[in-house]
């Protein structure tokens, strides 16, 4: 009998788990669960702008205003401000309410939320010595914002140091490092040329007049700095605790964090678990209707449907449709009776979403003056050869014209867009900005507005006819001896292996439009060919390549920074970012373009027209760019047991991850109570 | 701090003891002097010296490791502002090697612990001794204290690398012993073919088989999770299944064999009858290089199972080492491997300690000594 003595120590260890489990359970709580992808890096504000940390610091710390149902902005920490200008310069003053109280992880009461708390923040994320990710857009706005930064940095290093770096690594030819020295070695200069760049907070716009009046001043006036203080670079810190705990350690735990939020950290243990618990002194706690939240880690392998079979045995709470979820969507999307589509989901409870805060857009791009050819598979002629078609317009438009982007979608063009700023971004009085773009083509084009937004759902640039009619206009125009064409385009671009066939079978049917070939009958490449660039062949290549420049075409990325137009369009600017990237030295007409948008800060209808009068120039005239597509849908289809349209809404901003104003539901929502709670909804969008 | 000036002065105490014991001077005819002069003795003293050394070795190659990684793969994954540039790429690798050296060695230094903004610049406030700075960690999470990361890692990987073990022993060896003794039946030939079919299929394969089993026929929670036991059962479930069967198979391999030596025909011989020849004599010396594996595989518990614990979402040391290398988190990743290398060389360390105990027909001196004696 010995040897079955394991079996029933076993049992009892078994035994032993399942009463532990079954003893500990919440009572009477309203808890909220879901899954969560990438692990928190860390909750110190001051330094991160990584999307994991921020999505849970917005439930724990409020800045000056948020964002109602409707997406209007209305007061938190602010009680009400008024803005005026003074020598061309904007100065906001902001009156704080005087009852907001810092918790710490206990739940007791720390300290008041003052004035001060936010030039704290400001002190440390403005400052290079505290190694900050999270400076730029506080120092953008402010008046010496930026230039109080770089004074910081500039004295942690030496000048004659850095310039002999620069040279030995020139002459190493060590690209990545060189880039590294040659940014530090711009902004010593430029500092040295303004003389603006002091070591002094003082100089920065920001005030605390008093205890509860805070004054920002601004270099010039900025319609979105309302927008603009949603975000994480604008919440308050104290100042006393930061001394106590030291600022290396602030946010790094549960107790090292203050909150003057809906909810406070409850458990944090990293790769596993986050809780929040609801924060008794909070000042708009009659708001608050989830008193538990728990986030665990989800498991990094698994299958479509993953996230609904835990919905539906209780482990979460929420999910999002997935379409390769043959199931799921038989169930949410398409309902009994097969006649739902991913518009008008027609399962319970089912709803669609915008998804918020990711508007990350991506575009063609070329080129106009390479340089260097390291990495590349074309001789140096040919290279001059595609600099000068490029700069060419009329060859550019062609371009635009005959590159067909649907190449890049798998017959989903959900994603694709037409326009350099992306649909749903951002509204005026419940009129997209989009719109303003389409009307724009509509007047140029001579044709009406219905018809120009049918051809954007489509595709408004590819036209097979204008452009081979642009092409033969440029051919002429760079008037090419016979031997020299045709015109080489090179390609550089590297996602992964499985991308390159992807990439090249696109570029070969590319290289038939161009040429006026049909997509089945042998070709001859004789007019312009793209080609795919084989010396680029891991991502470490091309993160080189791609910081020299080193392509004809590639395609870019751009994060939008604030809630305005410009936030896209002033990097074409000659300052602009993603002008270092297309080397277009005709800027003169975008720059003056952008100064007259600028001017117009009150008036909005004004300034988006004109935008949308840019866009149109950048796209269509101009085409210097090909946009491509959004790296998210923006839309997406959610189940959820939370009540539909009871949330913060806003496309930017800390706004939309907070947990404030939801609530769980008592019942089922029937697609008919739904499209009611919408209705509901817009007419009180309407009236606030 | 004064106990760890306590310790270095018993350490240096005690190795005066041994060397005036060697030489004759103390403990001439007493036991303890036999004790220290013994061959036993003077091993586990040699061995310990050379697992330092082996340590030292370690802990240089992997500084040196890191650093000879492509400048690129920092710089492409770096912003301006990240501090761990100047720490890493700026200062001649020599006076880093030597700065490293200083941290790791074992005598208690002045660490700041925590610092804040004064006039713009960072001043530290508070300074606290350590003995061993492993330093922060830079990406994964950020300004965390290495050591405090390995602990609690570490901590989960053992709690359920030690209860599966357990678990593996218990099934194990008693499904081993079963078989053993009932050869040829249908429970040992099934486990003859399990044992081969689990070793030729690559872990992952496994591990996700398992995974989807446990989704699709059961609402079994397959997420680990510390606070919930339910979590356990999966990831528990597949590693003693796997590691169960290779124990038993080879729990069984020792004992036939030891089945066929000599003792056991002439204790058969003898008339002793069938039981207590296989429970006496068999079981004992066939366990006897088994057993002193178990220490061993306890203390590397610690190091955690890269695969179970990437399946099943545990956030211990292994799937923690793959991420910080990802992250190219230098300070955890040199953190993490020194620490597995200083566990692994114990483990060794005590698992041939534990075989010389056990096993008498091990001998540690050299055939000379053996001669002589």
């Amino acid at each position: 009998m010995k040897k079955f003595l394991s079996f029933p120590l076993l049992l009892l260890i078994v035994f032993s788990f399942c009463c532990a489990c079954s003893c500990s359970k919440d009572d009477n709580l309203i808890v909220y669960r879901n899954y969560y992808d990438q692990d928190v890096t860390t909750f110190n504000y001051m330094i991160t702008n990584e999307y994991q940390d921020i999505i849970h610091i917005a439930n724990f710390v409020d800045g000056l205003v948020e964002n109602d149902k409707y997406g209007n902005i209305v007061p938190s920490i602010a009680n009400s401000w008024e803005d005026e200008i003074v020598d061309g310069k904007q100065i906001w003053t902001f009156y704080l309410k005087d009852n907001v109280y810092w918790s710490d992880y206990n739940g007791d009461k720390y300290a008041l939320v003052t004035a001060h708390d936010f030039v704290t923040s400001l002190k440390y994320s403005l400052n290079y010595n505290s190694k900050s990710n999270n400076y730029n857009l506080a120092g953008s706005l402010l008046e010496n914002g930026l230039n109080y930064y770089h004074a910081t940095l500039i004295n942690n290093f030496d000048y004659a140091e850095v310039t002999s770096t620069i040279e030995r690594l020139r002459s190493e030819d060590n690209v990545s490092e060189l880039s590294y020295y040659e940014n530090i070695k711009n902004i010593f200069d430029s500092c040295l040329a303004s003389g603006q760049c002091i070591d002094d907070f003082s100089i920065v716009g920001i005030k605390a007049l008093d205890d509860f009046t805070l004054q920002f001043t601004l270099t010039k006036p900025i319609p979105y700095f309302l927008s603009a203080l949603t975000y994480y670079s604008f919440l308050p810190a104290n100042d006393r605790f930061i001394e106590e705990i030291g600022f290396n350690n602030f946010g790094t735990s549960e107790k090292t964090l203050l909150y003057n939020g809906a909810y406070l950290l409850d458990t944090y243990s990293h790769n596993s678990r986050i809780e929040y618990i609801k924060n008794h002194n909070y000042w708009d706690k009659d708001n608050v209707f989830i008193d538990k939240l728990v986030f665990t880690k989800s498991i990094a392998f698994h299958s479509a449907g993953y996230t609904r079979i835990a919905y539906e045995s209780g482990n979460i709470d929420e999910f999002v449709v997935n379409s390769l979820d043959e199931k799921g969507w038989n169930k949410y999307v398409l309902g009994s009776d097969a006649t739902g589509d991913e518009n008008n989901p027609k399962g319970n409870n089912t709803y669609v979403s915008n998804k918020v805060n990711n508007f990350t857009t991506y575009y063609l791009i070329f080129n106009q003056n390479r340089t260097h050819y390291n990495y590349s598979i074309l001789t140096k002629e040919e290279n001059l050869l595609a600099n000068k078609a490029l700069q060419n317009v009329s060859f550019r438009r062609a371009l635009t014209h005959l590159l067909n982007r649907s190449y890049y979608f798998n017959n989903d063009l959900n994603l694709m867009i037409s326009s350099i700023v992306p649909e749903g971004f951002i509204n005026l009085d419940d009129k997209d900005y989009y719109e303003y773009f389409v009307e724009e083509y509509s007047m140029k084009n001579g044709i009406s507005y219905e018809e120009a937004s049918l051809k954007f759902s489509l595709d408004p640039l590819y036209e097979y006819d204008l452009g081979q009619y642009y092409l033969n206009i440029a051919l002429e125009e760079l008037n090419l001896n016979e031997n020299s064409l045709p015109i080489k385009i090179e390609y550089t671009y590297y996602y992964d292996e499985n991308y390159i066939n992807y990439d090249k079978s696109r570029i070969d049917k590319w290289n038939r439009a161009l040429n006026g070939c049909n997509n089945t009958d042998p070709c001859t490449y004789d007019k312009v060919m793209i080609v795919y660039n084989d010396a680029v062949n891991s991502i470490n290549d091309f993160n080189i390549a791609f910081m020299n420049k080193e392509y004809n075409a590639t395609i870019i990325g751009l994060y939008p920074d604030y809630n305005d137009p410009t936030t896209y369009l002033s990097s074409f600017s000659s300052y602009g970012e993603l002008n270092s990237y297309i080397n277009n030295n005709n800027t003169t007409k975008i720059d003056s373009y952008l100064d007259s948008i600028n001017n117009h800060y009150d008036n909005l209808v004004e300034r988006y027209k004109l935008c949308a009068q840019l866009e149109y120039y950048l796209i269509f005239e101009q085409s210097l760019v090909i946009p491509l597509a959004l790296k998210y849908s923006n839309k997406q289809i959610v189940v959820s047991n939370l009540v539909p349209f009871e949330r913060m809404t806003a496309s930017y901003g800390l706004s939309p991850f907070k947990y404030k104003y939801r609530k769980k539901r008592t019942k089922d929502y029937t697609q008919e109570e739904i499209a009611t709670l919408k209705q509901k909804y817009i007419e009180g969008k309407s009236s606030s | 701090m004064i106990i760890y000036y306590l310790i270095v002065f018993i350490l240096i105490i005690t190795s005066v003891i041994i060397i005036l014991t060697n030489h004759h001077i103390i403990f001439k005819n007493s036991r303890i002097g036999f004790i220290i002069r013994s061959k036993t003795f003077k091993y586990i003293i040699k061995r310990l010296l050379f697992s330092l050394f082996t340590l030292f070795l370690v802990i240089t190659a992997v500084f040196f490791l890191i650093r000879i990684m492509p400048k690129e793969y920092f710089y492409t994954h770096l912003e301006l502002n990240d501090n761990n540039h100047n720490v890493l790429l700026d200062d001649n690798i020599f006076k880093q090697l030597l700065d490293f050296y200083y941290n790791i060695l074992p005598f208690p230094k002045k660490v700041c612990t925590s610092s804040h903004l004064e006039d713009g610049v960072m001043t530290c406030s508070t300074y606290e001794y350590k003995i061993i700075n492993l330093g922060y960690s830079i990406t994964y999470i950020k300004n965390v204290s290495v050591w405090s990361i390995i602990k609690e890692k570490c901590g989960t990987s053992f709690f359920i690398g030690s209860i599966s073990y357990i678990l593996q022993c218990l099934i194990g060896y008693s499904l081993g012993v079963f078989i053993a003794r009932k050869e040829n039946k249908f429970l040992d030939k099934a486990i003859n073919y399990s044992y081969l079919a689990l070793t030729s299929l690559p872990s992952v394969i496994y591990f996700y088989a398992i995974l989807l089993f446990f989704m699709s026929f059961s609402n079994l929670p397959v997420s680990f999770d510390i606070d919930n036991p339910l979590t356990y059962i999966v990831p528990l479930f597949s590693i003693t299944l796997s590691s169960s069967l290779v124990i038993a198979y080879w729990v069984k391999k020792y004992l036939l064999i030891e089945a066929d030596s000599d003792y056991v025909k002439f204790a058969m011989s003898k008339g002793l009858d069938e039981k207590t020849i296989f429970y006496k004599h068999i079981l004992r010396n066939a366990l006897t290089p088994l057993i002193r594996t178990i220490p061993t595989s306890l203390v590397l518990c610690f190091s955690g199972f890269y695969l179970l614990e990437a399946t099943f979402n545990i956030p211990g040391a292994g799937y923690t080492l793959v991420n910080a290398i990802n992250l190219q988190d230098v300070y955890l990743v040199q953190g993490l491997i020194i620490f597995f290398s200083f566990l692994s060389i114990l483990a060794y360390f005590i698992g041939d300690l534990i075989t010389f105990f056990l096993d008498k027909r091990v001998n540690l001196g050299k055939e000379r000594d053996y001669e002589r004696e």
